[in-house]
Formats: structure tokens, sequence, C-alpha cells
């Protein structure tokens, strides 16, 4: 198994999704999403709430 | 300064926003900045820097997505599968973005609204954006969906209103949004209340030195004697409108028998155009050339050049084709007329309007005289407009203003 992507639970990046649902068989490429999580803004969430109110904004 | 300059599109691709972006970094980096380009890659299996052979799987990214973003946790993503696919394929790039490290640059300089949204939502504060509208995604969507009614979108329906809301958060995305047109610029302020502060305009560029190399080398292709050659370049979708032409082919067929068609490019349309062709029995006149890398070449070969496209901002067909010295036979949809004027540099006939078209084309085979001097009015402004060394100049200090403010 060497070589192979280091994987972990997905759930350890829940901050950034606004409904913070448990799917504890989910897992991701920790070196991936450890450096994408590190470079996000605090503020950062999924999905995009203001563009999918889907209502004009002007 | 160091640039990325970004696009939601498979890179490298055949059309306008790929030459717009690879003349920016080729003269950008022959003046000592360092410039990147980011898309999808040309598989559309992830993203890349395509000029750093960098590249993240979305696979490493959608299961994951999948699972957070399933319809119970984001029903209005999953209201249609054109939201779905969009922004799903947005929120990857959002994702491959922050992977690939905005921190590095000085500027980014988007290139679609998608792409202006996903990484005005990731780069860190202090890296500016500049945020560039090359054309009304929303226009062309609406367009199809009011020409396709059995796709039941209309105008209250979810995927209609996203088409308008996206449109509007990728535009204002930027510090400063460019567009090449007054067309657009005047879509974006009236359709999408952008304040006129925030849009600047300035025309392409076309790097002529490439050109006339490509036009020189020649092509495998000869004009048939004794006729004249009409030319279409693009890409063959809806939005372009090949099927007018065609339909005007059909009437000239029956006014003069002097004259063949180069259809160039290739795209989801082709089938269902050959067989419009061939309904027309214009089989032997007009000729499907497929992708062509020698446009140049044959847009030396050929008499009158054809864009009778639905919607276009500025494409970089019609300026290749005036500086080739061809008259121009345009409709007057979006930016068009602000590139052909009527009469002077070429014809501009209504959008979706064959019979004007057959006439315009008629008229011209038949007046050698003022075809020719069309064609040399319109390499006159051609040489005097469409100046690459300007636009860089433009964009340049457009960065710089926007990095000092």
């Amino acid at each position: 198994m060497s070589g192979e992507p280091y994987q972990v639970i997905g759930d350890l990046y829940n901050r950034i999704f606004t409904v913070q649902a448990t799917h504890i068989d989910v897992k991701v490429d920790y070196a991936v999403w450890n450096q994408i999580f590190a470079n996000l803004p605090k503020d950062y969430k999924l999905p995009d709430a203001a563009v999918l109110l889907l209502d004009k904004p002007f | 300064m160091k640039i990325l300059l970004a696009t939601f599109w498979g890179i490298p691709h055949v059309g306008g926003v790929w030459k717009y972006m690879t003349q920016i970094q080729q003269r950008l980096e022959a003046i000592g900045h360092q410039v990147d380009l980011m898309g999808t890659t040309i598989d559309e299996a992830g993203f890349c820097i395509h000029n750093r052979g960098r590249v993240i799987s979305k696979e490493k990214l959608r299961p994951f997505l999948d699972a957070k973003l399933a319809a119970p946790y984001a029903p209005q993503m999953h209201s249609h599968p054109l939201i779905r696919y969009y922004e799903e394929n947005r929120y990857m790039m959002e994702l491959s973005a922050a992977y690939m490290g905005l921190n590095q640059y000085d500027i980014i300089h988007t290139q679609d609204i998608f792409t202006g949204r996903a990484l005005s939502r990731v780069k860190p504060a202090h890296v500016p954006l500049v945020a560039q509208v090359h054309g009304s995604v929303s226009g062309e969507l609406h367009s199809h969906f009011r020409l396709h009614p059995h796709l039941g979108i209309g105008e209250n329906s979810p995927a209609w209103r996203y088409c308008k809301t996206i449109e509007y958060y990728g535009a204002t995305a930027g510090d400063v949004t460019i567009t090449s047109t007054q067309w657009q610029k005047n879509e974006l302020m009236h359709d999408f209340g952008i304040p006129e502060h925030r849009i600047t305009v300035f025309q392409y560029g076309l790097d002529t030195a490439d050109f006339w190399y490509k036009a020189q080398a020649g092509t495998t292709m000869h004009r048939p004697p004794g006729k004249k050659m009409i030319i279409f370049p693009a890409r063959l979708s809806f939005v372009k409108g090949v099927d007018v032409l065609i339909s005007a082919l059909g009437m000239l067929k029956y006014m003069r028998n002097d004259w063949e068609c180069w259809i160039v490019g290739d795209g989801e349309k082709r089938e269902e155009l050959e067989r419009q062709a061939n309904g027309l029995a214009l089989q032997g006149l007009v000729h499907f050339l497929g992708v062509r890398h020698d446009i140049p070449a044959l847009l030396m070969q050929s008499d009158i050049f054809v864009h009778s496209c639905i919607q276009d901002n500025q494409p970089f067909s019609v300026m290749e084709a005036q500086h080739a010295g061809l008259p121009a036979c345009v409709s007057n949809a979006g930016g068009l007329p602000e590139m052909v004027e009527h009469g002077v540099t070429g014809l501009v006939s209504p959008v979706r309007d064959p019979v004007t078209l057959a006439q315009h084309l008629e008229l011209l085979l038949r007046n050698d005289e003022f075809r020719l001097q069309l064609g040399r009015n319109a390499a006159a402004w051609a040489a005097g407009h469409w100046s690459l060394d300007l636009m860089i100049d433009r964009l340049l200090n457009l960065y710089t203003h926007v990095m000092n403010h």
C-alpha cells in the first residue's frame, strides 16, 4: 500500500459546509485537503448561499 | 508582477478566450512579468495551472462534495441539473484554486463569470481581482431555453433565475470589470445594475505578426477557379448562427452560381448543419472543413467573410478577416456593429435574417469594386484599431491602478 495517499475522514473539514452532517464513511486525501483547508478564507462556506438564493440582488 | 489568468473552460482550447489569455501571457512575459494560466483540464477531469503542469483531479474533491452537498443539505443546488452542474464544478474550481495557492499572485484576472465568482470567494483579501466579461452566459442560455421550449425552462424556473444570478455575482466579483464593447457595458449596467464607474471598456488586440506568419505559411485548400469564396470560421454551435448563413446560401444559389463557401470549425451542430445544407441541395457549394489551423491562409484565399451570429461580443474572427482585407457580412448581434460599419467596412443585417444576408452576399458578388473597396476600408480600420500593443498597455495600466487602490 506504500505510495497510496493517506486518507482521513472528511468530517475533519466540516467547518466549510453550511450543514455539518456526519459522513464517517467518506474519506479524503489528507495532503490535498489539508492544503486546501489551510488556504481557504475563514468565512468560506459551501454551498454559495448568495447565488443559490436565485433572486435578483439588483 | 505575478499574474494569474483563469478560466472555467477547458484549456488549451481553440476559442477566443484561450487566444486572449495566451496573447497576454506572451506579451507580459516578454517584458518581465510572470503569468500563470489556470483552467479546467481539456479532458474536464481536473483543474490545472497549464503552463506549470500542475493538476488536481476532480476525483480528489467530488466524492466528498457529493456527500456533503447532497440534496437534503443543499436543496437549491439540486433544483435543476444545470444548476447542479455549474455549481459543483465551480466549487471544485474554488477548492482547486485554494489548493494551488492564490497568495503567490499580485493580481488575478478572471475570464468568465464562473471563475470570477469562484476566485473572489477563495482569494486572499489583499490580492486584487479584475473580472473580464467576454460575453453573456445568461443571454446565450436564455436564448437556448426560449428556442427549446420542450426543456420546460421558463422565466420563473430555477435554471433561468440561476443564469441571471450567477452572471450578476460573476460580473461584480472584481475590483473592476473589463469588457471589450459598449454593448456589453450597457448590458451589464442595464440588466445587472452594475455601476458605470466599475466597468472599463477597451477592445481586444490581434497579434498581427502571428497572423501574417500563418497567412504566409499557406494552406492545402485551393479556391476553385472562376468562383469567389465566402468563408465563415466559427464554432458550430447554436449561438454562432451558421444555420442563418446556410439558409441565405440556399437563396443565393438561385441568384448566382459564381461562389462557394467554406465553413471552418466544428461543434455540436455540425451534423444538423450538414443535413440543412444537403436539404437545400448545397452539396458541392458549401464545404465543412472542420477545425483547421490555417485560417489566416484560408482568409487570404477568400473574398467575403460572414459572421451571422445570434449573439457575440467581439469575435477574433472578425478582426482577422479585417486584417486580411475582407468585407464582413455580419449580423447586428451584440458588439458586431461596433466592429463593422455598414457600407464602409462591410454589411450589417438583422439577427436571424437570411433574406437580407443573401441580398448582401449577392450585392458583394455582383459589384467587384464595391466589395474590394469595403475590404480595403476594413484593412485600414483593422490596422489602426485592433492593436495588441495598445490593448496590453491599457491592461497593464489597469492592473497597476487596481493594485494601487
